[in-house]
This record gives structure tokens, sequence and C-alpha cells, in this order.
């Protein structure tokens, strides 16, 4: 980090701005100009996949030819390649490198460019098997490709034209009804919203609707979506002609793979994505021609129909595979010109590995590590929401030890500041309020319950299983009395899915999920884990014990408060708790709270959800951000590592102080925050850290602690907070009215709260006239006062350089360079008011991005 | 002369009009300003000593005596003087606002200043003891004194609200003190050894109703050195409930708690066994930092020995030294009161209680016998059950009793089970519990049900919760024949509030002479009790008579809180468990001539059932300080002139 200045951070932010202004105006020329970037020969070539099994009639499989070049960069050479089958009565080769099966039998693919030559196994089989149509397999896969099922189409919330298909024909069954039997489908009942008239035809199958709409023979809104001389129109006539068999679930695909999971694209170069479909059998199969590519940005990179993707400009992004009932995603890494690798860098442990390999794929060089100072002012934030105190700077500053930094995690993870911050983020994250827990003492308990798992450091799926299935009148079930009333059984569920297992369902709610494979059954038979909970108020007010009431709705209560019923919309039927896998939770016992928070627990999704969150607090940015949205169409950036940190996380017992040491031991968040010229554009690869605004309550804290000037809190009933109080550390946030906080985005707790720091005129105005930035700078008491003897207790013969060292360590963590320390000495000495001179100075400390922001 | 039917209509119609109209005004010109006590400093001391106590209120420039409701307390007055008040400076003030409408007072008042010396016995009940001031005004209202069996000390005159200025302690001990500003924080340090468990507990100064706000707020730290600079108190996580529902403030004549009877408490009896020897920091604050004048509280640290302690959770400080003998506990939810009454002892002397309030000589012959059965909700979600034979036709009550812990959090749920399993009867009605406005389901600690088929049957004991168990959660439940009685009993004298629905009711009777005032006895018929009630008052001072009234309207009762509605007024479907609630109403009237009182004394109130046109033994209802106070010479005049025009028709 360059600081040569007091205005420096301020102008390196306007210089990376500028950098990714530049760059972005690189990707928008890009567009329009092709570049081809020269290819030499690879070190090494091999066929992706290196063996195949084709199954039945018709069945083919495409290859890629990949070579590894001396840069490290693997490439996609399959338009370069030649190809030859070892047997021509066994499969043909079609256009580029598609083997298509002729007789059963095995034989060897073989690719060459240039001298290099690989090869693949190819076993025919089942060339004696008949072929039988089938919609489960041909036709939700031709409505898939083609679009048909997407969300902007027959799988949006109303579907188009009364026919509502599933989103990628996640539910076949379904899509077949609405097609074979007919109908107008009606969002909010089962019921058709029209005579039911089949939309095939199998007596004269070319008259059949389907077949008529995706021709655009009769007016179609969705255009035409294939010619009649296709392959998909003879294919799904030939499911017509055979009397449209809804054919065998085992031809479901079960999952899906993505080749390359990380590709790797220099501008304007090019590569082709293989898509494999597996089923419950084992059986693996090419479907690379029958899904559907969407880049996730087109100035990055952009995809055929084919599945080549084609290299923009630099960047990173997802292309999105939809296949029928899934969808998965490639990531695609365009890089401008390969760099010389620098030293190599050493891995402190395995999260630099991960994130070093894929920088490396990237030809991106990591940043330098962070300097002690730098270092010791972010894990210090980041740890505890502090900033370290001018003396710890100095100590740490002159040890030696070169466990220094591990020692001082160490430390920070047990000092009571780390208990505060994490309370308040936890806090924030669980929604403690007066208005989101009904009461002041529900509030304060609810608090007190949030506090005592940091304190204790306590595992998170067990305070996921305490919160979850809460009951009594213990302090975990004060938040689900927002208002002082149980929430519904869906808004319940959605929150608890929302913060521990990072995922939004509320969409499912009213209808399947636009974007995502979410069902309404889904989303109901998970909210049905909520009906048996009910609640009493035997004693005064608030005393509201939570309990499951294993009978269920009772009709003898009879009464709103009491119905807890929980009622699908669509069917009208009362929902059954069902997992979202499908298994089912026996009616007859057992607490269905606890069996959610059980099962909520043990999915992977919840250590994964946990540690992408805990890694955003640390970063700004999850894997998968926002932090609580996974989705397949918003995959992760560094899966494998997302992967990997999940499992320590759980192999150590969800251990979050285990996770943060990990984490902030790594190199990884030890680098600067200064870019290089390789990584400035990198927003998504921690290559360098990434500056980030002080949460509003972090930031004020940090004021009084630079200043000496404690903020008093005083709520809305009057009373105050004791002295010294720290904003992370109040309990009832919505008690404690401060325009500081709002201007600063301190969150509204009564839905999972979101921290967006955006900058306002308003955080201006209190720059300049505020009292939190004006009143506290010399006030009695403060540092300041005390510094330059206008305090009831000065010290005595600071001279201006010491006051400027001990204001910037206070205020930077780091001591004032050179240049800096000269041209601050000559402006005191050339201002006639020495105190009004440095009361500037701790004020332009105090509004500088140096200050204000987290680096 | 004969007058007409209409214009004798109106000419008593007029002569109403005008004895109300100089009966009003008699009434203003002869009131004579009561006593109103606002706050008592310090809230307690300790038995076998001398100590001072300053009390503050209005209208007390004539104080003639200090009423302790036993001997085990007497007062000196030593000085009377009045408060100089700082202008308006105090005038927004929450506390200011909040004595106002304590004292019943809107434009400016003279605020007076008492200051007593306190003598307890060496054999002074422990506990809260109520006292009230006599003025010839009347008696005031009560306020209450902590008697303590430790040494009391006063809270340092120094500032010692950080960990490093902490006040020193000496355990056991009692500090008197309090939160003098807004966000104080009061430290006090303190030695524990490794294995001692230590208990801490306080009182706050409740008169004020400001206790919402300034409850105090205790907590248990210990000093270190922060990395970050400086010593700082680090809060030691506790094991155990957090938050305690409890009911403070038991039913005592003493003291006029009708607003609310039960309320959250933060740590109310915090106990912890420490891990190691060390200096260590108990710490009160007020919940949502309120502070100022009246903000006293009592902070108590004792040793325990927990082999001979209880384990019960309710709040042993603060309790009143003395019971109120007309305080029976039925399974009175709807009162506000239901968690203490699942610590009502169920004995051997149970059933012989209810037929003494049966209005009956004795039992029925062939009775069954009282069946108890006991355990504890050891695991989460442990189901006790036991069987136990009814004949057809049996009414049968089931009674449970949580000696430790209570609602909210123990919540013993009783199923009552038929040979095939199906329920017939549970503890878990429909109730305006809580906050008296919106249904809930509450667990009741008492239900009854007719058994019309002979048989076995099982009772089925478990908590709400299947998470939630422990040895305090112990239970015994008593099966028994019902018996018609009456049930719990209240006196008001109804000043009500239709907007707040609660009662704001007065605890004494200040009479004028020729004054009368209405006093209703609320009461309940349990189990089927059909009986007559009559009510009686005794102890009378002379020129005072009770004249009988007609039974309280419902709409009158309903103004009183919701909780009274008679039966027939219920929204919801009757319910087995309920009581049939009545209320009684009597004139109390101090006639023209009556002789002013110079000292309180106690007006006794007993309702005596009848059955078959039998008087049955007489239960005490209740009792309420009582003063005649002189009336002034309009007064008698007025009362003389209605007199008169009712002897003239």
């Amino acid at each position: 980090m360059t600081r040569s200045s007091l205005g420096s951070r301020s102008q390196r932010l306007f210089v990376i701005t500028s950098v990714l202004t530049i760059a972005f105006g690189f990707a928008e020329s890009a567009l329009f100009g092709e570049r081809e970037p020269s290819i030499d020969l690879p070190q090494s070539l091999r066929l992706v996949p290196d063996k195949a099994v084709l199954s039945g009639v018709g069945a083919s499989q495409k290859f890629l030819v990949v070579g590894t070049f001396a840069d490290g960069i693997k490439r996609d050479l399959t338009e370069r390649a030649r190809f030859v089958v070892s047997d021509v009565e066994l499969a043909e080769l079609r256009s580029g490198a598609q083997v298509s099966a002729l007789a059963d039998g095995e034989l060897v693919l073989s690719a060459a460019v240039g001298a290099l030559t690989a090869k693949a196994q190819v076993q025919v089989v089942g060339m004696d098997r008949e072929r039988k149509s089938s919609f489960v397999r041909d036709v939700v896969r031709i409505l898939t490709r083609h679009g048909c099922n997407s969300t902007d189409c027959h799988g949006g919330v109303k579907g188009k034209g009364g026919l509502k298909l599933s989103v990628n024909g996640v539910n076949p069954r379904s899509d077949y009804e609405w097609i074979v039997q007919g109908g107008v489908y009606q969002v909010t009942s089962m019921e058709s919203g029209g005579p039911r008239e089949s939309r095939v035809d199998l007596a004269f199958p070319a008259e059949s609707l389907l077949l008529q709409k995706a021709t655009r023979t009769v007016r179609h809104g969705g255009g035409e979506r294939f010619d009649t001389d296709s392959t998909d129109y003879a294919r799904m006539a030939d499911w017509l002609r055979d009397g449209a068999p809804y054919g065998d679930e085992r031809e479901r695909i079960e999952s899906i793979e993505v080749f390359p999971a990380l590709g790797v694209l220099q501008e304007g170069s090019r590569h082709g994505i293989l898509v494999t479909a597996r089923f419950a059998d084992g059986r693996r199969e090419d479907i690379s021609d029958s899904v559907r590519f969407d880049s996730g940005n087109r100035e990055v990179v952009d995809v055929d129909d084919a599945g080549v993707v084609r290299a923009v400009a630099s960047g990173e992004t997802s292309v999105l595979v939809h296949a029928a009932g899934h969808s998965a995603s490639a990531r695609f890494g365009v890089i401008s010109e390969p760099l010389s690798v620098e030293e190599p860098v050493v891995p402190n442990n395995f999260i630099d590995e991960f994130v070093f390999a894929k920088l490396e794929k990237l030809n991106i060089q990591p940043s330098r590590l962070a300097d002690d100072a730098e270092f010791l002012r972010r894990v210090c934030l980041d740890l505890t929401g502090t900033l370290p105190p001018p003396d710890r700077v100095h100590e740490f500053l002159a040890n030696s030890d070169p466990q220094k930094r591990e020692k001082v995690i160490d430390v920070l993870l047990e000092t009571q500041e780390y208990i505060d911050y994490w309370t308040f983020r936890f806090a924030d994250l669980y929604r403690v309020s007066l208005l989101a827990n009904g009461l002041h003492e529900h509030a304060w308990v609810y608090w007190q319950w949030v506090y005592d798992c940091v304190a204790t450091n306590k595992p998170l799926d067990e305070i996921a299983r305490e919160r979850i299935a809460a009951q009594g009148f213990e302090a975990a079930t004060r938040h689900y009395l927002s208002n002082g009333e149980l929430p519904r059984a869906e808004d319940a569920m959605a929150e608890q899915f929302r913060v521990f297992m990072g995922r939004r369902l509320d969409c499912a709610q009213c209808h399947d999920h636009p974007y995502e494979r979410w069902s309404q059954n889904q989303f109901w038979g998970l909210a049905a884990f909520y009906k048996r909970m009910t609640r009493t108020e035997s004693g005064g007010f608030g005393a509201v014990v939570i309990y499951e009431d294993p009978k269920g709705p009772d009709p003898k209560f009879g009464l709103p408060v009491d119905d807890r019923r929980v009622i699908h919309p669509r069917s009208g039927e009362e929902a059954s708790p069902v997992f979202l896998d499908g298994s089912e939770v026996s009616e007859a016992g057992g607490n269905f709270r606890a069996a959610l928070a059980d099962w909520m627990t043990e999915h992977p999704f919840f250590a994964e959800a946990a540690v992408n969150r805990m890694w955003s607090y640390l970063f700004h940015r999850g894997f998968v951000e926002p932090v609580d949205d996974f989705r397949p169409s918003n995959p992760a950036t560094h899966p494998e590592l997302l992967a990997a940190l999940a499992e320590d996380f759980r192999g150590h017992g969800h251990d979050l102080k285990h996770l943060l040491r990990r984490i902030t031991r790594s190199r990884t968040y030890q680098l600067t925050s200064e870019p290089n010229p390789s990584n400035e554009s990198d927003l998504l690869n921690y290559s360098h850290h990434i500056p980030r605004p002080l949460d509003a309550e972090v930031l004020l804290d940090a004021i009084s602690q630079v200043t000496g000037v404690p903020e008093e809190f005083e709520n809305r009933a009057g009373g105050r907070e004791p002295p010294g109080t720290r904003a992370i550390q109040i309990r009832i946030v919505d008690e404690y009215p401060s325009e500081f906080l709002t201007l600063y985005g301190r969150v509204n707790r009564l839905t999972v709260p979101e921290r967006t720091v955006e900058p306002n005129l308003g955080q201006a105005l209190h720059m300049l006239v505020g009292t939190t930035y004006t009143e506290k700078l010399l006030s009695e008491g403060s540092r300041l006062a005390k510094l330059v003897g206008q305090s009831q207790s000065p010290n005595e013969n600071v001279d201006d350089a010491s006051i400027i060292e001990e204001l910037y360590l206070a205020a930077l963590s780091r001591l004032p360079s050179t240049e800096e320390r000269g041209r601050l000495l000559e402006m005191l000495r050339q201002r006639s008011s020495r105190v009004e001179s440095l009361k500037s100075l701790l004020w332009a400390l105090l509004t500088s991005r140096e200050f204000a922001y987290n680096h | 002369m004969k007058i007409p039917a209409p214009q004798r209509f109106i000419a008593r119609l007029a002569a109403l009009i005008v004895v109300l109209c100089v009966a009003e005004s008699a009434g203003a010109d002869a009131e004579v300003p009561e006593p109103r006590l606002a706050s008592a400093t310090p809230l307690g001391g300790a038995r076998g000593t001398e100590f001072t106590v300053t009390v503050r209120g209005v209208h007390l420039d004539a104080i003639s005596e200090v009423w302790f409701e036993c001997d085990d307390l007497s007062a000196r007055i030593d000085r009377v003087e009045k408060v100089k008040r700082d202008g308006d400076a105090e005038s927004d003030d929450y506390y200011e606002r909040q004595k106002r409408k304590l004292l019943g007072l809107d434009g400016d008042f003279q605020e007076y200043e008492v200051t007593l010396t306190v003598s307890a016995q060496s054999t002074a009940h422990l506990g809260l003891h109520g006292f009230r001031l006599a003025t010839p005004g009347g008696v005031s209202n009560a306020l209450g004194i902590q008697i303590v069996d430790v040494p009391v000390v006063s809270e340092a005159s120094e500032v010692h609200q950080t960990p490093t200025d902490a006040q020193v302690l000496a355990v056991p001990t009692v500090v008197n003190a309090s939160l003098s500003t807004k966000g104080e924080k009061d430290f006090y340090s303190f030695e524990a050894k490794r294995g001692e468990t230590l208990e801490f507990q306080s009182y706050a100064s409740y008169e004020m109703p400001v206790s919402y706000n300034a409850r105090v707020e205790l907590s248990l730290h210990y000093a270190e050195e922060s990395w970050f600079g400086g010593v700082r108190a680090r809060p030691i996580v506790l094991k155990g409930a957090r938050i305690t529902w409890g009911s403070l403030y038991a039913r005592a004549p003493w003291f006029d708690r009708k607003d609310f009877a039960g309320g959250f408490y933060f740590y109310p009896r915090l106990r912890h066994t420490f891990e190691k020897d060390g200096r260590y920091l108990i710490a009160a604050t007020s919940f949502l930092g309120q502070g100022g004048p009246g903000h006293d509280y009592l902070l108590k640290v004792t040793r325990v020995d927990l082999q001979a302690s209880s384990s019960s959770e309710s709040m042993a400080f603060g309790a009143t030294a003395h019971a109120d003998p007309a305080d029976w506990l039925e399974r009175d939810s709807t009162t506000l009161r239901q968690l203490g009454s699942f610590g009502l002892p169920l004995g051997g002397e149970r059933v012989a209680e209810l037929w003494a309030r049966s209005g009956q000589k004795q039992k029925a012959e062939g009775e069954r016998a009282p069946q108890w059965f006991e355990g504890a909700i050891d695991e989460p979600g442990e189901l006790d059950r036991f069987r136990f034979q009814v004949e057809a036709g049996e009414r049968l009550a089931f009674e449970v009793e949580t000696p430790d812990a209570a609602p909210p959090r123990f919540n013993p749920w009783l199923r009552v089970l038929d040979k095939k399993g199906q329920e017939v009867v549970a503890n878990l009605y429909n109730e305006y519990g809580g906050n008296g406005l919106s249904p809930n389901r509450c667990v009741e600690r008492k239900t009854i049900h007719t058994f019309p088929e002979a048989g076995e049957y099982t009772l089925e004991v478990r908590d709400l919760t299947t998470l939630l168990a422990g040895a305090e959660f112990r239970y015994r439940v008593l099966v028994r024949p019902q018996v018609p009685h009456l049930g719990r009993t209240e006196l008001t004298l109804g000043v009500f509030s239709v907007s707040s629905i609660l009662v704001e009711a007065t605890d004494r009777l200040n009479l004028n002479a020729g004054e009368a005032r209405k006093l209703t006895v609320l009461f309940e018929k349990e189990e089927g009790f059909d009986g007559d009630v009559f009510v009686e008052v005794d102890d009378l001072p002379s020129g005072v008579r009770v004249l009988p009234s007609s039974p309280a309207s419902w709409t009158e009762l309903l103004l009183q809180g919701i909780q009274y509605r008679p039966r027939g007024v219920h929204l919801m479907e009757p319910e087995s468990h309920r009581p049939v609630r009545e209320a009684i109403t009597v004139l109390v009237s101090a006639s023209p001539d009556a002789v002013p009182t110079s000292n309180p004394r106690f007006l006794n109130v007993r309702l005596r059932p009848v059955i078959n046109d039998l008087p049955g033994q007489a239960i005490f209802a209740g009792r309420l300080p009582l003063m005649v106070v002189a009336a002034s010479p309009t007064a008698e005049a007025a009362s003389d002139d209605s007199t008169n025009a009712e002897a003239g028709e």
C-alpha cells in the first residue's frame, strides 16, 4: 500500500476504480472487435472423456480435445484436432468430435494435434434393444433445450397461454398432464381454469398443438422453437406416434456434470462444454446437445447453442447449463495476456492452495503479504470490531517473533471484544430487537442467549438446533415472538432455511420457484414441520411458553390463534412434513421441529452456508453472493475451497473459532489490499484484500476510541446505557435511536438483515457538521485534549511529532510516513493555532477512507 | 296539602338535585387531604438494629403516627420538612411524571420529607414490612421496609462505576444503594473461594410505577486486563434460567399493587458456584438504563449451602413478612397470579380446608379418600402415568403442585385418559390469560371432571415441552372429590378506569364524617357451590356502619377487569375448570356525627356461606385500613339539609 500522503488511500481507491473502469472499457470494445490469440503447440493432449459407453440406438458422445500448454493453461483444441475411430463398423464420427453408435463392440477414438495424440475408449452396447419414446426422457429434454419451460416462457409463475410447465422440467409428471390431458393452469388452484383439451393429437400427430405451436404452424407467442425438418421435431413426432407414453421414471436424470468446471480462456479463444447426465442405475449419458446454455455475463464470455464458449473480454463469469430437471454451471475466467510467474507464493494452509491454484489458472499474481500494521488493523477489526490501541501497534511492529500473527489471532479470539463483536454480528443475523421479539424482556434474554453462545463458543450446529427447535420459556424461543405473536409456519421455516442453509425458498411459497428447482410442494412440506408449534401464556403478559402440541391443531380450541394448520395454497389440503429429498416424518409422534433441526444441521448445505457467511464477514463477499442465495444459477467462485472449508468446519465440530482461526491464518487473508498489475481488476478471487467500509456500529466505536470520547446512548424510555458502552454492545438496538448509525447503514432486524453500506449525502453532511465528527475531537477528556494539555489530566510536554504519531497509530494503526510527518509538521509550523490545526488533522484522519475502511 | 303526583315527582327530583349539588360542594369543601407516600429510603435494614428511613410524599405536614403492620418494627418521627424543588428543572422528568401519577396530583404540589428512626426487634420477621403514616387527613398508602438477617451496609459515597473502583463487600451483606443517575452501573467486589456458591439478590424500589424500566439487573463478572487497554469487567456466563416470571408482590393488605402483580426478573436469584479463588464483581444497573431520585435498590450477597437449600426459583428477597390471612389461592390465572398458585402445598389438610369454606359442617358420607401422585420430569419428553379407579358419576378434582420450578419454566400438563387412551379431561384451556385481552392456551393448576363411566383411568403428567426436564421439575397431583366451596376473595373500593381496564383501586378508606363509600367483595364459587353468600363487616368504629346493597352488576364488574366477567359473559364455550365469579357491594357509611379516629384501624370483612338456610363458617375475605376524618361544618350542614328534605316530603 502506498503511503506517500494523507490522501493516499482515497487516491489509491480512485486509481482502482479507474482501473476497473478502464478494464470494463476494454471489455466493451472487445465485444466489437475479436482478436484471435496466438497459440503454440501444447505440451500434452487428452480426450475428454477418456472413456465412454454408448448405450442403445441413437446414442452418441461428444468429445473435447484439451491441450495443456507451457503457460499452464488448458485450451480446447477440438477444432484443430484430427479424429479417427478404430472400427468404423461400430461407430461413426459426425460433425466435430461426436461419435455415434452403430453396433455393439469396443473401439478407440484417436485425436491428433501436430505430433501429439490422445485416445479414448468407447464401448457400444444395447444396439439390439428397441428405443422406445418417452416423455420423461425425450420431450422434457426438448422442451428444456428450446427454453419452452424456462421462467420467461411456460416455466414462469403463471405459465403462458394457459400452459404451465415446471421450470426446466423439474416435475415431469405434472408437465405431462398439462400437455397430454390439457387444461388451463391457475396459480391458486389445482383445478383447470378452462376445459381440458389435450395438446396432443395421437390420431394425427402433426396436428398436435404441441408441434404446431413449436413450429409456429399456429400463432405462438414464443415464436418458432424448431422447424419440421429438425431432429427434435422428428423425435417429438415419434413420441406422439408411439402413443405419447410418459416413459420410465428411471429415465429421469439424477444429476449432471459439466466439463470444464473452471475454464481459463484468453480473449478471443473458444472452449466447448460437455454435459453428462447420471442416472439412478449408474449409467452416464452425454446430453450436451439437449441442454440450454446461458452466459452469466456476455461481456466476459458468450456461449452458443452447441455449448461453445467464446471469450470476449477479461473477467470471470459462469455459463449456466439448464438440463431436464437440473441446472449446473461452468466457470470461465478470461485473461488478457499470460504473465510471467514471479517468485512462488507459499501457502499457509489449504485455503491458500485452492485460492492460489485458481489464481494460477487465471494467470493472476496474488499481491504481497500485508505488512504488520495493515494485518494487525485488519485482524483486530475483523475479529473484535475494535481498532488496536497505539501501544499494541508499537509492540506488534517491534516484535520479531515469526509466529506473532498466529499468536495475536489466538489472543484476539479470547478477548471480551471478540465476544462483544460476534454477539453483535449474530444478534444482527438472528434478529434480536424489540419489534422482532415482542417485548423488551424477550429481546433482552434472546440477546443474552446469543451472547452466551458466543462466549462459550457453542458449536454452530448446536446453536442452530436450539434456535430452530426452541421450546419453553427459554431464551432462544423468543425469536418466535415477533410482535408477541407466533410467526406463520411458512415464514418461520423460510427464515431458518435462509439463515442456516443459505437458500431462499420464499418464492416457492406461492408457486414453484421461478429460477430454481424448489417446488411449491417442497416448500410446504418443509413449512409443515412448524405446524405443531404453539404457545401458552399461562401467567402474566409475556410469559409465553412455546411448545410442540403432539395432537396438532385441536378443534376444541377453535380459535385463530390456535389454528396452526399448514395448508398448501394450491391443493387446499393440510401439508405433511417432508424433507427436501422427499423423505417424510411420521405423523405419529416426535418433535417435528427437532427433526427438522437435526436434518438441517446434518445436511451438507448447513456447513457450506455457515462457512460462506463467515468468509464473507472477513472478505466482504462470500464464495456465493448474496451469502444466503445459494442456487445452481448463482454458483460459488471457489466451489472446491467452499467444500473443503465446510468439511473442515464440520470435522472440527462446527467450531466458529476454529474456522476464524483457519481463515485468518491463511496467506490469502493476510494479503495486502494493494493490488498488483495482474490483479487490479480482480474482485472475485482474493488475489488481494478488498477494502470495505466499516459497519456503522464499528465505525462509531472506532471514532469514540480514537477521540477517547465514548458515545452516549439514550433509549426511547429516557434511560441511558452505562458510560463507555459501545455501539456493538447495545442489546435492544431499536430502542436506541441514532442518526449516525442510521446514516451509516444500521440494519432493521425485522427481516434477515443484509448490510449494504452505500455512501450518501447525509454521511457527507454528517462528516462536515455532525456531532460525531466534530464535538468529540477536542471535548473534555478527549485524547487530543489530553495531548495538547487542555484536559484536566493532560499529558504534559507532548511534542507535535509525537501527537501526529499517536493520532496516526490510533486512527490508522500505522506510523505516518516520512513525507506525511514532514508535511504535517510544516503545516503545524505555518498555522497560527496549533490546537485548531491538530484538531483539523484528527478530523481529516477520521473522515479519510483509510480510517473508515477495513483494508 | 296534597301535591299531585307529577309535581311530587318534580319536587322530589329538584330536592334530590339540590341535595346532590350541596353534597358535592360540601364534599369538595370538606375534603381533608389524605397523606400519600411516594418513596422510602433506604429500602431495608437489619433486624436488631435502629436505622434512619426518609419518607417522601405529600400532605405529610401533620403526621401523627407511623403505623406498622406488626410489633416487630416501631418508628420515631425525627423530622418533617418541606422538600425544596429546583424550579421546573425536573418537570419533564419521567420520575416526576410518574410521581404525580402515583400521588394523584396534576398541578404544583408541596412534597414533604419525613425522617424516621426505625427500630427492628432482634426477633423481627424477615421480609417486607408494610408501614403507613397517619395524619388528620387519614391513613396513607403503604410502603415497605425489607428486614434482613445479615449486616447492612450503605453504598459508598465514592463513585464505583468501574471494575477498578468497585465497592468492596464482605459476604454476607446487604447493600442499601441507589441508581442516582441514568445509566449508572454500580460495581461491588467480593472474595469467593473455589467451590463456594454465592447467591445474589436484588430488591428494587417498587413503590414508583417506574419499576418496569427501573428494574434492577444483576450481572456477575471478573476483572481482567484487556489487550485493548484498561481493566474491564468480563461477564461470567451463568447456567440456568436467565429470566424468571415471578409474582414478587404477594398479596397483602399493606401493599397497593393492582397495576400489575407479576413480571420478569432478571437473575432474581443469581447463584453461582465459583471455579477458582479470586476477587469477583457483582454489578447492579437498571434495565433500560433508568436512574434518578427514588431508584433505590437492595443488593443481598450470601453464601449458599447447596445441601440445605431449596432449589426454588421464587423471589424470596422482597417477599412479605406476614402472609395475608385472606390470601386463598385456588387457581386463578385470570387474575394474573396463576404462577404463585402452582406452589400451593397440597398436603393432607387440603380437603379439610376446602370443606371449611363450603358452608357445610362435614364432608359427605362415603366420600372417597384423596389420592396423591408424585414424581418429577427427569428426562426431556418424559411421560409419567398413574392409574386410578373411578365410580360412575363421580365428580373429581385434579390439582397439581410444583414446589420447585413453576410456569413458565415447568408447565405441568395433566391428561386423564380412559382405557382406550382417549383424553377425557386435561388442564389445558383457552383463557384470557396473559394480557387478559387475547385468548391463549393456559395450563391450569386445577381441573375438574365428572366421570360418567366407572373404571380404570390413567393420569398422565408431562411438561408442555419435550426439551426441558430436571430434578426441579417436581410435581404432586392431588386427586380428590370435588368440594363445593367459596374460593378466592378480594375487596375493592373501586376506582375504575375504562380505558386501561386495570383497577386503580385504593387500599384504604379515609371517610369524612357523613361520607359513604361503596365496597365491593368479589368471590368465586368453586366446584358447584350454589349456596347464598352474605357479607359481614366487623371492628367498625363508632358512627360507621355498613349498609347492604344489591349484587354488583356485571357491567360494573367488567370495568374492574375483564377477568371478573361472570359466567354467561365468557365469549368461549363453558369450561369446567372455571369458577362462578360473583360480587356483592355494600355501602360503608360514616354518620355526620361519627367521631374522628386519631389512629387507623382495620375493617375486617368476612363472607358467610349459607346452605339450606344454615349459615356456615365465616370466611375471611380481607381487611382495609380505615380512618374517620373530621368533617367540616359545611359537610355536616349539607347532611342535615339532606335529612330535612327527606323529612319534609
